[in-house]
């Protein structure tokens, strides 16, 4: 069967949508652009269209021999597409998480954390890495339990198309069913934020529920304005170091490692580490964070 | 082919009208704000500022000798950690050598503090 891709489709309510925010923004003082940035975020999505492209078959080969390996043959019907979002969005959680916590991983992913706004243009800030750090591995077990790769891949745009209007300011809180269930501008807002309280938390796709059920959950707080951006910010705006300053920076610790154990870990540790820890992984930010609240 | 050309026209029409409403701000640092982009780099607790004469960037003393530069980046601002002996002081201001691949060194017109040339 032959579907169309949900993302392709949206690519002209992507253009509307960021010109209307624009001017929500110029209207409403709330929220910022720059346009430099917006420059870079833009030309990012279409880099990152573009490695899509030259990947696209790799993926869908490796997806179809997983598929022929397939438990169970699952059929083209309603309650396999509804099936097939929600575990894809547990897959997405899974792979977003470890995008966040594995170096390797994070190298791809980071070019989306990489602006100091959180606009909807900052959506489309994508990787153009991903086939490179793996990361189609995660949506491996969905082709192998027997749900057919194009189902998946649909499922995969629409949970995209999904995850673009929650990069937005101009959006405060929805009511409190839609909080608790879905991801929301709101719940994106922190997983962008740098702040110590925020860093690596609320990694869900299209359902909240996957961060509230593994304790990764965290609100946003009137009293603590959101930081956006990566710890070590970006100096200026070329595409191309946001697409690989990551990849540069492990090059340089596997240069000088000293032994395996160590070039190892500065693949596969959290970023921020090193030898002995450091103190710029997230978990040792939020920790020292914490001391400090606590003797405050 | 002509996708491209038209996906190319829209990234640079978009970012154009970006421009066009006015969305190209420089702020201006004060202590406050140069305080809270240091302590952006973790770890660093801010004790005193140096403030470029342009107000674009400041040098910032953390604990323990620790320094920190911030500078502009488009309507935003960075913050780097940086050794004494990485800062040399001209006429203009001082002169940082960070040594990062897109920043090898940065130029700001900060006076160098009193407190400077004491702790170092």
């Amino acid at each position: 069967m032959t579907l169309p891709s949900p993302v392709d489709l949206a690519i002209p309510a992507f253009v509307g949508l960021v010109l209307l925010e624009m001017l929500l923004v110029k209207r409403r003082g709330r929220g910022a652009y720059d346009w430099r940035d917006t420059g870079a975020s833009l030309s990012l999505g279409l880099g990152s269209t573009i490695a899509g492209v030259l990947t696209g078959g790799a993926v869908a080969a490796i997806a179809t021999w997983a598929w022929t390996h397939r438990l169970f043959d699952i059929p083209w019907s309603l309650w396999a597409f509804v099936l097939a979002f929600i575990l894809d969005d547990l897959a997405y959680y899974v792979f977003h998480r470890s995008a966040h916590r594995v170096r390797w991983f994070w190298a791809s992913h980071v070019i989306h954390h990489s602006s100091q706004h959180y606009n909807l243009s900052t959506a489309l800030r994508q990787t153009w890495t991903g086939f490179l750090s793996l990361s189609f591995l995660f949506r491996l077990p969905l082709f192998l339990i027997g749900f057919p790769p194009a189902m998946i891949f649909f499922v995969a745009g629409l949970n995209l198309v999904y995850q673009f209007w929650i990069h937005t300011e101009q959006v405060g809180r929805l009511p409190r069913w839609i909080e608790a269930v879905m991801n929301t501008p709101s719940h994106h807002r922190v997983h962008h934020a740098t702040n110590a309280r925020y860093l690596d938390r609320n990694y869900a796709g299209v359902f909240i529920v996957w961060d509230r059920l593994f304790g990764t959950f965290e609100p946003e707080q009137d009293a603590e304005p959101c930081r956006y951006g990566i710890i070590h910010n970006l100096p200026g705006f070329n595409p191309l170091w946001a697409a690989v300053h990551e990849w540069v920076g492990i090059a340089r610790d596997l240069a000088r490692a000293r032994s395996l154990p160590e070039a190892w870990g500065y693949c596969v540790r959290p970023p921020g580490w090193k030898p002995g820890g450091g103190t710029e992984t997230a978990d040792a930010i939020r920790a020292a964070w914490r001391r400090e609240s606590e003797s405050a | 082919m002509l996708l491209l050309l038209l996906s190319v026209a829209g990234v640079a029409g978009l970012t154009l009208l970006a421009f066009l409403l006015g969305f190209r701000a420089e702020p201006r640092l004060d202590e406050a704000r140069a305080r809270l982009e240091a302590a952006r780099l973790p770890g660093f607790r801010a004790r005193r500022v140096a403030l470029a004469r342009d107000g674009r960037s400041a040098l910032v003393e953390g604990h323990g000798d620790a320094l920190a530069l911030v500078l502009p980046v488009g309507d935003r601002f960075i913050a780097r950690a940086v050794a004494h002996d990485a800062l040399e002081a001209d006429a203009e201001g001082l002169l940082a050598r960070l040594d990062e691949p897109l920043l090898r060194t940065a130029r700001t017109s900060i006076v160098p503090p009193d407190w400077l040339e004491r702790a170092a």
